[in-house]
């Protein structure tokens, strides 16, 4: 796909982003931050996202959210972001880093269970990060 | 010490002085000791940016302008 130069501004929450790095490996980590170097720095383009189904097929409810995989175009970890308006103006807000899949019978919260957690507020994670 | 149950609705503390912001009870423990965690959820996060999410209205001429130059839906999630 050609690029058509539109690109969203974005801004990552400190907390929720340094939360989920934490959960990250080191790797994962590197790719994290260079992608929001580029983010912060340029925006993001628009040919790097997707639509987020607004109903997962795992019953997440996750509407106006958008997703890059990191890095781009093919990475193993993915990056949500939520569409707001903030000042008048559309920004996308971070919503959640990790991992696309996790290896089969893994327990471990993937990108798309953080962000639904996030946005049904429930503490999962809490059980989770104690296993 | 006990943890919290999954689904529990998280207990939320507002903080002010040397430490401010919006955080969640993580733990509880014996004498009433607390464990605080940033409270990292979507609530939390929109306020902290200063955003509002869209209305109906809006998020439908969002995607109508945006949509067919996005990537297809991989179905992922």
């Amino acid at each position: 796909m050609t690029s058509t130069g539109v690109r969203f501004p974005a801004q990552f929450d400190a907390d929720a982003w340094e939360r989920d790095l934490a959960r990250s490996t080191p790797a994962g980590r590197n790719a994290a931050e260079r992608a929001k170097r580029d983010y912060e720095r340029s925006g993001v383009p628009r040919e790097h996202l997707r639509r987020c189904e607004p109903e997962g097929r795992d019953g997440t409810n996750l509407p106006d959210c958008a997703k890059g995989y990191v890095p781009n175009p093919n990475g193993k970890w993915g990056i949500m972001f939520k569409i707001v308006v903030i000042d008048g103006r559309v920004r996308l807000e971070f919503l959640s880093f990790g991992v696309r899949h996790h290896p089969k019978g893994s327990q471990a919260p993937n990108v798309y269970d953080l962000a639904g957690e996030r946005v049904a507020e429930i503490t999962a994670t809490d059980l989770r990060e104690k296993t | 010490m006990p943890t919290m149950a999954a689904e529990e609705q998280l207990v939320h503390v507002t903080l002010s002085g040397a430490i401010a912001g919006e955080y969640v009870v993580k733990d509880t423990g014996p004498g009433g000791e607390i464990t605080l965690v940033p409270d990292t959820s979507w609530k939390a996060i929109l306020a902290r940016g200063g955003g509002r999410e869209l209305t109906p209205e809006e998020s439908a001429a969002f995607w109508a302008e945006h949509g067919p130059h996005m990537l297809s839906p991989d179905g992922e999630g």
